[in-house]
């Protein structure tokens, strides 16, 4: 079955829309190969890129808001290079909104592995393997912490589940 | 003022600044009119500057085609196919059958927008510039210097790399031709768009205003008339014409660089390049804080990567 606009979904609860968000457009590592779903956890590397997760790392997170296949971030015309008959996109460039976790928000994702959440989890995010990007729970010192539970596991509204949180910036101990 | 009266970038500037006292008034109804007139100026601005729009005309669209997996704004354009040749054969030999097919491309929208801006008005008092028509301006060229770097990164990206064979044409659509830029090197730059399977002649020629500087010192042997006196004394203007292209001559030489021409075939072999939201600015006034950005809603794609070519002079 085709995946649905309501399947992989991000919402905020709480915070957003307002008019000044701090959020970040930013375009995915070369790496980043796979599609990522919205509501996937993602950092920036020292190019300035996304890349999943944040692993154990010191960086800021972000929750990317769609998805990196969505018409308005991605027109896939083939390779120039190697394909016949393609077309170009001069729009769109790539680029996708995220909310940086810093921002005052309540957020409700599907992207997470399943378990049980119960409020006032910390979270983190994998930065590789099949569950990069994924929230998870993770523990203060060890992981970089990206989120609290808030709500728990909640239903997205369209019937999929979804992990409902506070964004949080703790970082590893040095 | 109504849409297709044609008034000077003078005219444009003075009416904006009338436009712009409309939004020092704490009435809303003045705000929101200022704001109307501002935008009928910013798209009078837009169409006299930037190449790409020179080049692919903007097609205003109001409706989108729909599209299952998402509900971002697209529009499907069909692409016309190839043909299978017709054949010689011997007599009741029956033709080869084909299924009718051709390709559809589609076009995805997304957003330009520029910095927001905002200062109390009471400091913007105090200023003999215009700052608020200065920096309004300025974003509208951002945008426009965003639109024509995207159509340019789309343009490199279909021909591949200098001297490198394009797969759908199987010839080379970006060439370097070596000599400089003389008469016999500028016709056989003309003859790298033809050269495809879709064998269309340049529409407009892109290059850079010092490239251009190369065409004014052909000589009389080389114009073959009274042209080169005429440059020598009034120099280019924006309507010469080179073997019957149009040439379309920017400043943005960090976009196109010296010694180099981008030729384009006309625009309805070339691509689609449609407006949702043209250039529109959202000024806001709340108490003595002013705050304004400046933001459109278009899609654009290369359908036809055929109607492309680029020569590098060397």
């Amino acid at each position: 079955m085709p995946t649905l606009m309501t399947q992989n979904t991000i919402n905020a609860l709480k915070g957003w829309p307002q008019e000044r968000p701090v959020d970040y457009s930013g375009v995915f590592a070369s790496s980043v190969t796979s599609t990522v779903p919205a509501g996937s956890v993602v950092h920036l590397n020292s190019d300035g890129e996304f890349e999943l997760g944040v692993g154990t790392e010191n960086v800021m997170p972000m929750f990317t808001f769609f998805a990196s296949d969505s018409p308005h971030v991605k027109n896939d015309g083939g390779d120039p290079d190697t394909d016949k008959n393609v077309w170009v996109p001069v729009q769109p460039n790539g680029k996708v909104l995220a909310l940086v976790a810093i921002g005052a928000y309540e957020l409700v994702s599907t992207q997470f592995v399943a378990g049980s959440y119960p409020p006032n989890t910390l979270l983190t995010s994998a930065a590789s393997g099949g569950n990069a990007g994924k929230l998870s729970a993770g523990t203060l010192g060890t992981h970089m912490i990206c989120g609290q539970v808030s709500r728990g596991v909640v239903n997205n509204n369209y019937g999929y589940d979804a992990l409902a949180f506070w964004p949080v910036v703790a970082y590893v101990y040095p | 003022m109504t849409t297709g009266n044609v008034i000077t970038r003078e005219q444009s500037q003075l009416m904006s600044k009338a436009a712009f006292d409309h939004l020092l008034s704490d009435d809303q109804n003045r705000v929101k009119e200022a704001t109307d007139k501002l935008n009928r100026f910013t798209r009078v601005f837009m169409r006299e500057d930037g190449f790409y729009r020179r080049i692919l005309p903007i097609e205003q669209v109001t409706e989108f085609d729909r599209l299952v997996s998402s509900d971002d704004p697209a529009i499907i354009v069909d692409r016309e196919p190839g043909s299978p040749a017709a054949v010689s054969v011997g007599f009741a030999t029956q033709p080869d059958g084909y299924y009718m097919r051709a390709d559809r491309y589609p076009v995805y929208f997304s957003r330009i927008q520029s910095p927001w801006w905002a200062k109390d008005v009471a400091q913007l008092a105090t200023w003999v510039m215009d700052l608020r028509t200065v920096i309004g301006d300025n974003s509208a060229r951002d945008l426009l210097a965003e639109e024509d770097g995207r159509m340019l990164s789309a343009v490199n990206t279909a021909i591949r790399g200098a001297d490198q064979v394009v797969p759908t044409s199987g010839v080379v659509q970006h060439k370097t031709i070596r000599g400089g830029i003389t008469r016999d090197s500028y016709y056989d730059a003309l003859k790298v768009l033809p050269s495809t399977p879709s064998n269309l002649e340049s529409a407009k020629v892109l290059l850079n205003h010092i490239t251009i500087k190369d065409v004014g010192k052909f000589t009389h042997n080389e114009f073959g008339g009274t042209m080169a006196q005429d440059i020598m004394v009034k120099g280019l203007s924006e309507t010469t014409q080179l073997g019957g292209q149009e040439l379309v001559v920017t400043i943005k030489k960090g976009l196109v660089g010296n010694n180099t021409m981008y030729f384009f075939g006309a625009p309805e072999y070339l691509g689609r390049f449609f407006v949702y939201d043209d250039a529109t600015m959202f000024v806001k006034r709340e108490g003595p804080m002013l705050s304004f950005y400046l933001y459109e809603t278009i899609g654009a794609t290369i359908g036809n990567t055929n109607a492309v070519a680029r020569v590098n002079f060397a």
